[in-house]
């Protein structure tokens, strides 16, 4: 499997070296800074890490949606997009994104149409001032040639495959007349009216209940098996990550810090921040007394330590760690990647 | 306010609180005369009680009325109807009832009953002094000079694990766990036998939430403390509770001892809460079911047992009689027609007698 994903073979989105900056009076914020990943096709890859470290900026910029003061500084989201042939063929071509003018016809169609993007607060992304039905069909005449009477039908189907019941009359409803798990699902059906290649789901079930969330992490999972989507699943919820990824980005103060199959993430994590990570949190089949904790706190943005970002915290840390040098990308095993002086040696 | 000129001695000399059929309306209003068109029954028909030193969970989703319920027990808002009764005095001494007092009549029992709130980015002050917002309730009070505040504050700041030399700054140069910390200190303050902890580490990181987590059962053990703590992650409930009582749509529907709730829940609201839970673990069976629908309008409530419409074991008798909270083997409590007939399971396998 490494080894078609390294011969690009199934590789949807390749990221690499990816570098989004923020230029503020107050400093200089480098909210992503050297990541790199990939996202297979069909597959869901979670992207996980605390408030700050650069997972929301980093789903920004595969859109090519980074605006002042904000800039993407280096890197590339490389889109290896499938395109039917006349004779029934298909072809792959490589598109840059970041070398894409953002308001550009060609990246206009490929945001909203062959990526979309899903947010944790459903009721603020969809407008209060039209209907659902609206905002779908409005998505749909977009991005494909078909009129009116049939943009609403698609509507409605669309509705009813994320389960939302007495579709037909739903789709005149407003966000406020909706609950909020109603609302993630129009959100849903809104994203993958298009059958988008690549949908982003930004912390999608953060602000729903835990019986809420069952629902529609299941909802995405079917999708994802009808419709052969890739999914970008951002969270902070190690557990989420490990009913839906396939593989998963930890990241730390935008940084990649570790690259693995999901298996291998909690089985076999290298990272000491995943370790940690992992150790501090509350499992109900967990009989300790007390909780691991990691000591420290998230550091401020403007004022990151030198070299790894994570060695005031971390316990493993070496005299290097602090050194202002580039910290070592190894390919612990097959797929498995950490950026970590600890296995400078190759693992 | 109290009927009987007789004490009130409580369930149990150790029992600290009691609640006794707790309600709250909210009415809805509509237009410009505000008309009362309905009421939402956010909490109705509540009874449990707290015991001394123990730790009491409560869970539930969103609009389940477990925020009220802390809100109403620490009296910042009035009941509909129903009893909170208080201990004021030591094990044994009559138990006061609060349910109807009015502010300075409080008081006493205000110094006694805290609260640490869910959001630390809004529930401190931002133009007041680290010394300021934790001294606040020693000021109110009158306790003490200026110069022993300022002491008290720096031994409290000291008791959650931050440098006193803070108390100066303000709040936006502290980070999310940080600010928790002090509104634990501030909640502390007084030295208060019970807290109402309300989602106390939700807004927090991850690898913050631990630390509060930890801090908050080390504080319990040194000051003795008796905690209500509200939350809607059950890991997280389960780490702190002794006990854990479940909310749904207003009511109350099961409380057991922490184990013997995760074992073998009799609610199947609680089944399928607990099925619900992710899983931090890969390898782990996906949930064998997902409850379907969604949670129950509080203002226009299921006839029956509120809980029927999405329920899988639901009997025609479901949909027609609600079931009361009663009294099952071992201390336990709940609310289902059917709780001895259900054979449910729940997330943790039952402990193998050796």
């Amino acid at each position: 499997m490494s080894n078609e994903n390294t011969n690009g073979h199934n590789m949807l989105v390749q990221v690499k070296n990816l570098k989004t900056h923020f230029f503020l009076t107050e400093g200089i914020v480098r909210a992503v800074d050297g990541v790199n990943f990939y996202i297979d096709r069909g597959r869901t890859l979670g992207v996980v890490g605390e408030s700050g470290c650069g997972k929301s900026v980093t789903a920004r910029s595969i859109m090519n949606m980074i605006r002042p003061p904000g800039r993407n500084v280096a890197g590339q989201v490389i889109y290896h997009r499938q395109k039917k042939e006349a004779q029934g063929s298909t072809v792959t071509e490589e598109i840059d994104l970041l070398t894409l003018e953002p308001m550009s016809a060609e990246m206009r169609s490929i945001r909203g149409g062959e990526f979309s993007m899903i947010f944790q607060e459903p009721r603020a992304s969809l407008s209060p001032l039209h209907t659902i039905g609206t905002q779908i069909m409005e998505g749909l005449k977009l991005h494909m040639d078909i009129d009116d009477e049939e943009a609403r039908q698609r509507a409605i189907e669309q509705l009813q495959r994320v389960n939302i019941p007495k579709a037909e009359e739903r789709i005149d409803a407003y966000a406020h007349q909706l609950s909020g798990g109603m609302c993630q699902r129009a959100m849903i059906a809104l994203a993958l009216a298009c059958q988008p290649a690549l949908l982003i789901a930004d912390e999608p079930t953060t602000s729903l209940d835990v019986t809420t969330e069952a629902q529609i992490l299941n909802l995405m999972r079917e999708l994802q098996d009808t419709f052969h989507t890739s999914i970008m699943y951002i969270t902070h919820n190690m557990a989420v990550i490990a009913e839906i990824a396939q593989r998963v980005l930890v990241m730390y103060m935008g940084k990649d810090v570790e690259l693995a199959p999901v298996d291998a993430l909690f089985y076999d994590p290298r990272h000491p921040y995943t370790r940690a990570l992992l150790r501090s949190i509350p499992r109900i089949d967990d009989e300790r007394e007390m909780l691991a904790v990691m000591r420290g706190n998230v550091p401020d943005p403007y004022a990151l330590p030198t070299g790894c970002p994570f060695h005031p915290r971390c316990e493993s840390r070496l005299r290097v760690c602090s050194q202002p040098v580039e910290v070592p990308y190894v390919e612990v095993s097959p797929g498995h990647f950490v950026r970590c002086h600890l296995y400078a040696g190759g693992g | 306010m109290t009927e009987t000129t007789q004490p009130y001695l409580g369930p149990s000399p150790d029992t600290l609180v009691e609640v006794r059929d707790l309600q709250k309306y909210f009415p809805i209003t509509k237009g410009f005369l505000r008309r009362v068109v309905g009421q939402v029954k956010a909490v109705d028909g509540v009874s449990f009680t707290i015991n001394s030193g123990e730790a009491l969970g409560l869970v539930g989703e969103s609009g389940c009325g477990k925020t009220t319920t802390g809100r109403l027990i620490t009296r910042l808002y009035r009941p509909t109807g129903g009893r909170i009764y208080f201990r004021l005095g030591d094990p044994g001494a009559p138990m006061a009832d609060i349910s109807h007092l009015e502010r300075d009549e409080l008081m006493p029992f205000r110094r006694q009953m805290q609260i640490i709130f869910q959001d630390p980015f809004t529930s401190l002050n931002p133009r007041k002094t680290i010394l300021e917002i934790v001294s606040e309730p020693l000021r109110i009070n009158k306790v003490g000079t200026r110069r022993e505040q300022e002491v008290r504050v720096a031994e409290l700041l000291e008791l959650v694990g931050l440098r006193p030399e803070y108390m100066m700054r303000y709040p936006h140069a502290f980070s999310g766990g940080q600010r928790q910390r002090i509104g634990v200190a501030r909640a502390l303050a007084l030295n208060p036998k019970f807290v109402v902890a309300d989602e106390p580490v939700s807004a927090l990181d991850v690898s913050v939430q631990a630390q509060v987590l930890n801090l908050m059962k080390a504080l319990q053990k040194q000051l003795g403390l008796t905690y209500l703590f509200v939350a809607h992650d059950l890991s997280v409930v389960k780490h702190v509770s002794d006990r854990i009582a479940v909310m749904y749509v207003g009511k109350l529907v099961e409380t057991a001892q922490s184990r013997e709730l995760f074992e073998k829940p009799l609610h199947p609201y609680t089944e399928a809460l607990m099925a619900s839970v992710p899983k931090p673990d890969p390898r782990a069976p996906r949930a064998k079911f997902v409850l379907p629908g969604e949670v129950a309008d509080p203002a226009n409530r299921p006839a029956g047992c509120c809980f029927h419409p999405r329920c899988r074991y639901a009997q025609p008798i479901c949909s027609t009689e609600e079931p009361l909270l009663r009294e099952m083997m071992g201390g336990r409590t709940v609310a289902c027609h059917f709780a001895e007939q259900l054979d449910l399971s729940g997330a943790l396998a039952p402990r193998t007698e050796a």
